[in-house]
């Protein structure tokens, strides 16, 4: 079987990656590498790694992350003792290096605005060590007990867990985290290779509509965001409507909304733009990142940084 | 959601301690009693603002479930216990622990209690009840099972 990609998006990537279509359809092709990051809130890292060793699997470290490492032979982790005991957690490295930039520390008061299924939640937990609160919440009831799953696994005793609107929950806790994440749902451009009928059915009125929804979620967001504290939007897709689009009218709407650099080190990425398809965009864009699956070896994302001045 | 007075976390600790002879250590953390006797744990500053909070629907962790006649310890109720000399506490082996964790019981051989906590490597595995003949039932719930395919 091969890829199936609508025209619509043939049509966006020949304009948006050029000669990089070929590696973006390969990339799409293969299963993501099987990456995790230990759960420090149960285990030490030492030790676990010492355990996994012992169940006959190779670890090797993620250069471009933290906490991250990929595990071989693929798939024997995730239905592992050790995993279910919550000393590991499987994830997408890309993945992990986005709850890096939130430069969570203990004691933080953090929220993930859309939380389901957990994995940025319990590592924003793990980085917490048990200090401060993580308030995770979700729009949906189903994706919700995934989110309580994981979160009872991975043992997060400072974790609250909501159901609402992520698009007016901000605006009834203006101003109460020092940290948020916004992981807003997307059209998953960047996920393909898990599911390739995102990339046959996927339009630009796809688009179009979820930037809508991610606009209000990141403003939502932001309003939830104490002053001097840090913002981190995130997408698992490409398209500029679902990305430079919706920071930048963030940037524009807030004049103390401040992006800040990335500094990403040990992976490739494209900086964002300040303007595609007679489309302009604040200046402040370049400091964003997309990331590719053909840069990272992985899944591709696009992530903002915010700082909210005061 | 309700928070567990004193006198309660202290009856809790006994009954903890009676079925499992270890200690409950959850001092300086909030106790609360949700549905089905649920016991959840929760850091003090979490609790204050779930406490002001809507839409809450769980809040920190799972740690017992209150029996008739006797409770039982979740994975991650032990991460707050502290083992006493003479605790009900089964060593495994790999086999066993793997049995364990897909829920299937396992034959321990005769015990002095009816609930005892499995450890593997020095790891716990959480509660299970032992049957007359020795055969421990872990309490280990479905979605945390190991798939029956996998050994």
């Amino acid at each position: 079987m091969s890829v199936k990609i609508s025209d619509d998006l043939l049509s966006f990537f020949r304009d948006f990656v050029g000669d990089r279509l070929d590696d973006l359809i390969y990339c799409y092709s293969k299963p993501l590498p099987e990456a995790f990051r230990v759960n420090t809130l149960k285990v030490r890292k030492e030790v676990c790694l010492e355990l996994l060793k012992d169940e006959g699997l190779d670890v090797v470290p993620v250069p471009f992350t933290v906490d991250g490492f990929y595990a071989k032979p693929e798939g024997v982790l995730s239905v592992s003792l050790w995993h279910m005991l919550g000393y590991v957690y499987v994830q997408g490295p890309v993945s992990m290096l986005i709850t890096d930039l939130l430069e969570i520390e203990p004691g933080c008061r953090v929220l993930d605005l859309c939380a389901a299924p957990g994995s940025k939640a319990t590592h924003i937990a793990q980085k917490q060590a048990g200090k401060g609160v993580l308030v995770a919440n979700d729009v949906s009831r189903t994706r919700l007990k995934a989110l309580a799953s994981n979160m009872q696994r991975c043992g997060v005793v400072n974790g609250i867990i909501t159901l609402a609107d992520g698009r007016r929950f901000g605006y009834r806790h203006r101003e109460f985290f020092d940290r948020v994440l916004v992981d807003a749902p997307c059209s998953s451009l960047g996920i393909g290779m898990k599911d390739w009928t995102v990339l046959k059915y996927w339009n630009p009125k796809t688009s179009i509509r979820l930037a809508r929804l991610q606009t209000n979620l990141l403003f939502s967001g932001y309003s939830a965001l104490k002053k001097g504290g840090i913002l981190v939007y995130s997408t698992c897709t490409f398209h500029p409507y679902e990305n430079e689009m919706v920071v930048s009218s963030l940037v524009e709407k807030h004049g103390d909304a401040e992006v800040v650099q990335l500094g990403l080190q040990n992976i490739e990425f494209d900086n964002g733009l300040e303007e595609w398809n007679q489309l302009r965009f604040s200046s402040e864009m370049k400091k964003t990142a997309r990331i590719f699956p053909y840069q990272s070896g992985a899944e591709g994302f696009y992530v903002a940084k915010i700082r909210k001045r005061g | 959601m309700h928070r567990i007075d004193e006198k309660d976390r202290k009856i809790l600790s006994e009954e903890v301690e009676q079925a499992y002879g270890v200690l409950l250590r959850t001092n300086g953390y909030v106790l609360m009693q949700t549905g089905e006797n649920k016991i959840r744990i929760v850091t003090e500053e979490a609790f204050a603002v779930a406490s002001s909070l809507k839409g809450v629907t769980n809040v920190g962790l799972y740690i017992v479930k209150r029996r008739k006649f006797f409770p039982t310890l979740t994975i991650e109720g032990c991460m707050f216990i502290e083992k006493m000399p003479g605790a009900h506490v089964v060593e495994l082996s790999r086999e066993q622990a793997v049995a364990w964790m897909r829920g299937d019981p396992v034959r321990i051989g005769p015990t002095n209690s009816k609930t005892i906590l499995g450890v593997y490597r020095g790891h716990w595995l959480g509660s299970a009840l032992v049957d007359v003949n020795g055969i421990a039932y872990p309490q280990v719930p479905k979605w945390r099972r190991i798939p029956e395919s996998i050994i």
